[in-house]
């Protein structure tokens, strides 16, 4: 596997995440969020750790036809980027909200409390 | 005196009938370019009929998958998600210019049928977790919505 191009992946994924030009959206599976391209699949997920209370951070590519071909977890690239839990973490919980429509809900209810 | 007249009236007339000549070749060449346009434009709207039936089929397939959802008759899903995905996938390849939006909705669909058969196969397999029919068929719902949008897309495209 090419970590360096995955931390390179995850940190244009993060940048394109915060400026909201990616179309988040809940996995069919429970917990995993996803975003499609023309011909590829990014699925984020959590699945726990034997040897950890903390859950790992999944990112998994899927090609045209839907197969698996690509995935690393926070803990294999933490050799290669500094605080990839926390980067991965962050990424998760912002593609779950904008998944989830939960800062638009937000500022909706804000709106209506005026 | 004559002589020179008739050399020079005749080539004036060699080169108007050149002229012609050429104007007619252009014309011809002209009608025959429409005629290749109209033959390609033909080609292209029977190929969007044919994705407009296979888009039609993939749609009755989700709904007959939301059904078996329903009735939870595991054993029947894996090769009904295995031959929609495969539908998906010629869609994709077959159907004229499909917008990058479009093919990511494609992509998209594929992929949720894809996992939704692996997470079958597994429960079949292993008796581990079993599926959420609820959110099966939110999710089954929610890419039938888009693919119906494209499907509309298509059709509008015939004929223009």
């Amino acid at each position: 596997m090419s970590y360096p191009k995955m931390a390179s992946l995850l940190k244009k994924l993060m940048e394109k995440t915060d400026a909201v030009q990616l179309k988040w959206e809940e996995g069919s599976k429970k917990a995993t969020f996803r975003v499609s391209f023309p011909e590829y699949t990014i699925l984020l997920s959590i699945r726990p750790c034997a040897d950890s209370p903390e859950d790992d951070y999944y990112i998994s590519i899927f090609n045209s036809e839907g197969t698996l071909i690509e995935e690393t977890s926070d803990r294999e690239l933490a050799t290669f980027i500094p605080n990839a839990y926390q980067q991965m973490q962050s990424l998760y919980d912002k593609a779950r909200r904008q998944a989830l429509g939960v800062d638009k809900a937000i500022d909706n209810i804000l709106e209506n409390l005026k | 005196m004559i002589g020179d007249i008739a050399s020079v009236v005749g080539a004036i007339i060699g080169l108007i009938g050149f002229v012609i000549i050429i104007i007619n070749v252009r014309s011809s060449r002209k009608a025959a370019m429409q005629a290749e346009n109209a033959v390609l434009k033909v080609r292209v709207d029977i190929q969007r009929l044919h994705s407009v039936e296979d888009f039609s089929s993939a749609l009755a397939a989700m709904t007959e998958i939301k059904t078996l959802h329903r009735q939870q008759i595991w054993q029947l899903l894996p090769e009904r998600y295995s031959a929609l995905r495969k539908s998906l996938i010629s869609i994709r390849a077959t159907t004229p210019d499909l917008s990058e939006d479009q093919k990511t909705t494609l992509q998209n669909a594929i992929h949720n049928f894809s996992t939704m058969e692996a997470d079958v196969e597994k429960f079949l397999a292993d008796g581990s977790e079993s599926p959420d029919v609820a959110r099966f068929n939110i999710a089954v719902s929610r890419q039938f919505d888009r693919l119906q949008q494209i499907l509309v897309e298509i059709k509008q495209h015939i004929g223009r």
